[in-house]
């Protein structure tokens, strides 16, 4: 038997109220925290994502568009560019690494992408096992991709066309998985990477002619080389790039941008820009889950307040038992503070586990339940601080009880 | 010495009321009765001698307290250790068991549990077969008796009764009475009630009688 235990059965004994509290508290503390965890965590994903990559080159349309298929590999394509139009940037001054895209096929949703084996120094892949492919049909998977699809080395598969799980299959051309990557927690992990040339060879439904060897022109910055026909007449989705200097910045997006077929996306620019509309929803979301909060604090004042009501006779009680002053406001200070406590509790948990599961089912992949956004502990103490804010009138009027008086009234 | 002694003993409420008290002794053990009509002061003279409010005026001692001369916290600690209270209503914590609220009695006189102590209690004022039930499930009677544990759990010197009889039956009455003159002897407490009960009177021979005053 103690103070706590006295507050503990108080909360108790008007069970509506103090559900009431303590859920308005969870729920509001879950929103700000799933709302603080979502843009960490997006921004994070975003900037580990886009890391490797300045600029993309795509066919014209939406530049976030270009983006989010090119670097996330989420939204659709704006569409193909001729090879010959892009020729031009794979030797230019002001860039010093260039990775073609293919897109447009996958194998039971997983996104296949023709490209060369550049790609994953990009992202700093690494083999886990096998090899880089080196010839057509050869194809490198992701961990994910791998774990999920129970694929290993030296298994064949066929891709579909399009991106989703009911397109059609290519048929007879199957893959064979030469290698399969580690796990980086990045994109990379649910793709399927083949060598450029498979997605020509896959959709042009005509045996490869055997290219002519002094027509070839090499592309070191590839490397490899590609037919003085394969480059007149192929097309490829985008191309990533990367800056050799800052002067890069200010000139390419001009230069891309004047060639009619194609358009320039900066991934910092476009994150940004995403980020500038997703706030306006987040300022809301959050300033709606701070109301909850505050009224919440309210409900635990309210409360409090009422039961005091009650209990004035039962404070008198305690006090001429031998209760003082001060473990008299202590347990009503408790009191509050047993309910925000729970309620902060709760809807932390509630919050991180929501992210975990939702991590899960999008990405598959875990986020990491006990890793914090920064603002979680500030978030923290303000809850507390409402808490006691909420029972500090209260327990003073509780401390304040005229023992003779309440009692010559009972 | 003497378990009760009040000198010209004052206490204001404004400037215009007051109430003023006869000079009154009470040995050490002994049973004594306060008695008057409502507005007398009884209430507020029981107050007084339990250290719940301070006089304006006089000397009050209990049992060598001079509690005329102690401060707010040091009335605190008399009370802890020296008086139980036994009020017309039981006012017994709602939220809490019988048996948790004989504890809480301990815990608030700093008491360490005692469960020999509460066990003799309850067997005592056969309390037994609802220690584990929430008090808002007990009977007005068993409530009562609730109280009087709570009122000697941390073994009072003093024992005070405002009233206990006030809203009994006479089968009840008798009771609580024959119980509280049991449980302070038991403690080997000083017992004082103050009633306007006519039905209390005979059973007790110290009496102090006090006159309705004027505002």
């Amino acid at each position: 038997m103690n103070i706590f235990y006295l507050s503990y059965k108080n909360i108790l004994s008007r069970p509506l109220s103090s559900l009431l509290s303590w859920l308005l508290l969870s729920f509001g503390v879950c929103v700000v925290v799933l709302l603080l965890l979502l843009s960490d965590r997006f921004k994070d994903e975003v900037t580990r994502n886009s890391a490797g990559v300045d600029l993309v080159i795509g066919a014209k349309g939406s530049p976030l568009q270009i983006i989010l298929s090119s670097i996330f590999h989420i939204d659709f394509p704006t569409g193909n560019i001729d090879i010959s139009d892009i020729m031009p940037f794979t030797k230019n001054r002001y860039i010093e690494r260039t990775t073609p895209l293919s897109l447009g096929d996958s194998y039971n949703g997983y996104r296949i992408v023709g490209t060369i084996q550049n790609y994953g120094a990009l992202y700093d892949a690494q083999l886990d096992l096998g090899s880089w492919f080196d010839a057509p049909l050869e194809a490198v998977i992701g961990s994910q991709v791998a774990s999920e699809m129970g694929l290993k080395t030296g298994d064949r598969f066929s891709s579909q066309h399009g991106l989703d799980e009911e397109g059609d299959d290519h048929g007879d051309h199957g893959f064979e998985v030469v290698g399969i990557l580690k796990s980086t927690g990045l994109v990379i992990d649910r793709l399927i990477l083949v060598d450029m040339q498979s997605i020509w060879m896959v959709h042009d439904h005509e045996h490869e002619e055997e290219a002519e060897t002094d027509s070839l022109v090499a592309i070191p910055d590839w490397g490899s080389k590609l037919s003085a026909k394969q480059i007149e007449e192929h097309q490829i989705t985008s191309l990533l790039v990367k800056f050799r200097s800052p002067m890069g910045a200010v000139m390419l997006p001009n230069q891309v941008n004047q060639t009619s077929n194609l358009q320039a996306a900066s991934p910092a620019f476009e994150a940004s820009r995403l980020f500038s509309i997703l706030e306006n929803v987040t300022k809301v979301m959050n300033f709606l889950g701070l109301i909850i909060i505050a009224i919440s604090g309210v409900s635990v004042f309210i409360s409090l307040l009422n039961s005091l009501k009650d209990r004035k006779y039962e404070i008198a009680i305690l006090r001429s038992i031998g209760a003082s002053r001060r473990l008299v406001l202590s347990g009503i200070l408790f009191e509050g503070l047993i309910i925000t406590g729970f309620g902060v509790i709760t809807g932390f948990l509630l919050g991180h586990s929501i992210i975990l599961i939702l991590f899960k089912q999008l990405l598959g992949r875990s986020a990491g339940f006990m890793s914090f956004a920064p603002g979680e502990g500030l978030l923290f103490i303000a809850c507390i601080a409402i808490g006691i804010f909420a029972s500090v009138i209260p327990a003073v009027m509780a401390y304040r009880t005229d023992i003779s008086k309440t009692l010559a009234q009972g | 010495m003497s378990a009760i002694r009040i000198k010209s003993l004052q206490l204001s409420f404004n400037a215009q009321s007051r109430l003023n008290f006869p000079d009154w002794t009470v040995d050490k053990q002994s049973e004594a009765l306060i008695l008057g009509p409502s507005g007398s002061g009884k209430t507020t003279l029981l107050h007084l001698l339990s250290g719940l409010v301070s006089p304006s005026n006089g000397e009050i001692e209990v049992n060598g307290y001079k509690l005329h001369e102690m401060s707010g916290r040091q009335l605190d600690k008399f009370r802890k250790s020296q008086v139980g209270i036994v009020f017309q209503q039981p006012h017994l914590i709602k939220s809490l068991t019988v048996m948790e609220n004989l504890q809480l009695a301990r815990y608030l006189g700093d008491q360490q549990q005692d469960d020999k102590w509460i066990q003799e209690i309850i067997d005592h004022l056969n309390l037994a077969g609802i220690k584990d039930r929430n008090v808002s499930r007990i009977s007005q009677g068993q409530a009562q008796r609730v109280a009087i544990a709570r009122s000697i759990m941390n073994k009072p010197s003093v024992l005070f009764g405002d009233e206990p009889t006030a809203s009994l039956d006479d089968e009840n009455c008798e009771k609580v009475i024959r119980l509280l003159k049991q449980e302070a002897k038991l403690c080997g407490a000083t017992l004082i009630i103050a009633t306007h009960d006519q039905r209390v009177k005979r059973t007790f021979g110290h009496q102090l009688v006090l006159k309705p005053q004027q505002g």
